[in-house]
């Protein structure tokens, strides 16, 4: 998808000048579910492939850590493996060895990140007894505005380095690019990575583009707005139905003309809200639902079978409080923003957002 | 109450093999709870008869929260997961939510719970809400199509009765198998629902 307000480049443009001319700067991506984040990511990524030197990793977080837990330095960790790897593969072809330095601090890393086993005698006596020991805290005249790096951070950002560091002394372009953290839903998780990982990567003319839950656009501390150099919203609905042949253009590319007459298509693009993932979803339920009666063609039945079908999904598990808000919002256009349970709402795009496009 | 569609492990074993395995998918199956274990045995049968395919089910329970890849590693053998969420498991669903990737590359996966833990679970799960490819109430078929069956003698009762009085489990599976292969196909229109 590409989203473009008339004037402004599209997200990915902006993101990949943005890490060219900006090296080390930190960009923010916040958008609903299926908004198509990934997308704009994956579009970033071809966009930088433009210069020779430029070194993207594009990494859903979720296939390298359980996001079940907190871990502060699990992006770190994974951007110095894959920048291993993307190093030894360039060697390999060289017929080259790496440097021992970044061979050693690649073993260290993954000890850090995966942990070892270390055998050692029962009886060993280390001298001290950790469970005896108690904090004690004098606080200082200054409040950090972040939280200091965890030591365990401090030294997964050293290893990064000295992985990263044959690529940076040829000034390549290092972006990285980290998918995933949206699916966190909730801001404090990721306010942690941010201020663990994030942090510790500033200053390093590493850039980072990184998806980012929907609640934090919301939020009145505007901590994205504070600590990212650039962020950027992706509305749920790609387009407004009403005023756009936008989503009937891609279902007539698609060929669904071969299926369906135009003003099928038309109820579908409307009833998808404008929304992309929905629109497909129609698309394919209508479809399935024509085949299941052995039919040549989709019909109107076959679409309001997939349009109720879709609005039950979004009905499914909302309480009273839920549905008072979407009848406010329906009988009297009520809605506040600032109600934890309308941002809910949003998030799950159970109420969409439109946005006027600027002349 | 939400009336979802209505569907049998017949139909939709057969919706599988239309959409493909390779293409990733998530259903949310509602039944009660009192017939998750005939259900579980009908979509046992259909995938073996309609896909061919390895059969992988699971109690939620069994699932550990943190060994989640172990579970949903794309397997060819067994490319279809039932996994029976028989009660609510806030951190299972939490974990199944954040890592919802992990499931929707893992062929198709099937959640089969009652009607609370399914509510529950969308309103807390919002990930796995989007991603569900689709949302069904699934009934045993010898519900829905009992009397169309019992005309013909198909019914696994009927045929049990008259092939093995004792209705051994053996004698069970292979009337369900014969029956699969007597039901109405594509080009044959369904009894009505």
């Amino acid at each position: 998808m590409i989203l473009a307000i008339i004037g402004e480049p599209p997200i990915h443009v902006a993101f990949a000048n943005t890490a060219e001319l900006t090296r080390g700067s930190q960009m923010a991506l916040v958008g609903g579910i299926g908004s198509g984040k990934t997308t704009e990511l994956l579009l970033t990524q071809k966009e930088l492939s433009r210069h020779s030197d430029a070194v993207n990793i594009f990494a859903d977080l979720a296939d390298y850590t359980d996001l079940n837990e907190t871990n502060p330095g699990a992006i770190l960790a994974t951007a110095g493996m894959r920048l291993y790897s993307r190093l030894r593969s360039q060697l390999n072809k060289a017929a080259k060895g790496l440097p021992e330095v970044v061979e050693s601090a690649y073993m260290k890393l993954r000890e850090l990140a995966f942990g070892k086993t270390s055998w050692i005698y029962e009886e060993e006596d280390y001298g001290y007894d950790p469970d005896h020991l108690v904090p004690v805290r004098s606080p200082g005249v200054m409040k950090l505005r972040f939280p200091a790096l965890w030591p365990k951070v401090e030294e997964i950002q050293k290893l990064l380095l000295a992985i990263a560091s044959p690529l940076l002394e040829s000034d390549a372009q290092i972006t990285l690019l980290i998918d995933g953290l949206d699916r966190l839903i909730q801001p404090e998780p990721f306010r942690q990575f941010a201020e663990q990982d994030l942090q510790a990567l500033k200053g390093t003319k590493i850039s980072v583009i990184i998806v980012a839950p929907l609640l934090l656009w919301y939020d009145r501390s505007r901590f994205l707005q504070d600590y990212f150099d650039l962020v950027k919203h992706i509305p749920a609905a790609a387009a407004d139905p009403k005023h756009s042949a936008f989503l009937r253009q891609i279902l007539e590319r698609r060929g669904a003309l071969e299926l369906m007459d135009r003003g099928e298509i038309s109820t579908i693009a409307k009833y998808s809200g404008g929304v992309l993932r929905d629109l497909l979803t129609l698309a394919r339920s209508s479809a399935e639902y024509a085949y299941r009666d052995d039919e040549d063609r989709i019909g109107r039945s076959h679409i309001n079978a997939a349009i109720k079908q879709l609005g039950n999904r979004y009905l499914a598990g909302l309480g009273n409080t839920h549905k008072r808000l979407l009848r406010g919002l329906i009988e009297n256009g009520q809605f506040a923003i600032e109600n934890s349970t309308a941002r809910e709402l949003l998030v799950n795009r159970q109420v969409l957002e439109y946005f006027q496009q600027r002349a | 109450m939400i009336a979802f569609s209505d569907t049998t492990a017949f139909r939709l074993v057969r919706r599988l093999a239309t959409v493909g395995l390779d293409t990733p998918s998530l259903y949310l199956l509602i039944s009660d709870a009192a017939e998750m274990h005939v259900i579980q045995a009908d979509i046992t049968a259909e995938v073996q008869v309609q896909l061919g395919v390895g059969f992988r089910a699971l109690a939620a329970a069994d699932v550990r929260v943190d060994r989640l890849e172990e579970v949903f590693t794309q397997d060819p053998v067994t490319p279809v997961t039932l996994i029976t969420v028989d009660r609510w498991l806030p951190k299972l669903v939490a974990a199944l939510d954040r890592n919802i990737v992990l499931l929707t590359t893992a062929g198709a996966v099937l959640l089969l719970a009652n009607r609370e833990v399914a509510e529950r679970m969308l309103a807390k799960a919002p990930n796995l809400r989007n991603r569900v490819s689709d949302i069904v109430a699934i009934r045993p078929m010898r519900l829905l199509w009992g009397r169309w069956l019992e005309r013909r003698g198909r019914t696994p009762a009927a045929r049990t009765r008259s092939r093995r009085p004792n209705g051994s489990r053996v004698g069970r599976d292979v009337d369900r198998i014969a029956r699969s292969a007597g039901m109405p196909t594509a080009t044959r229109p369904f009894p009505p629902d």
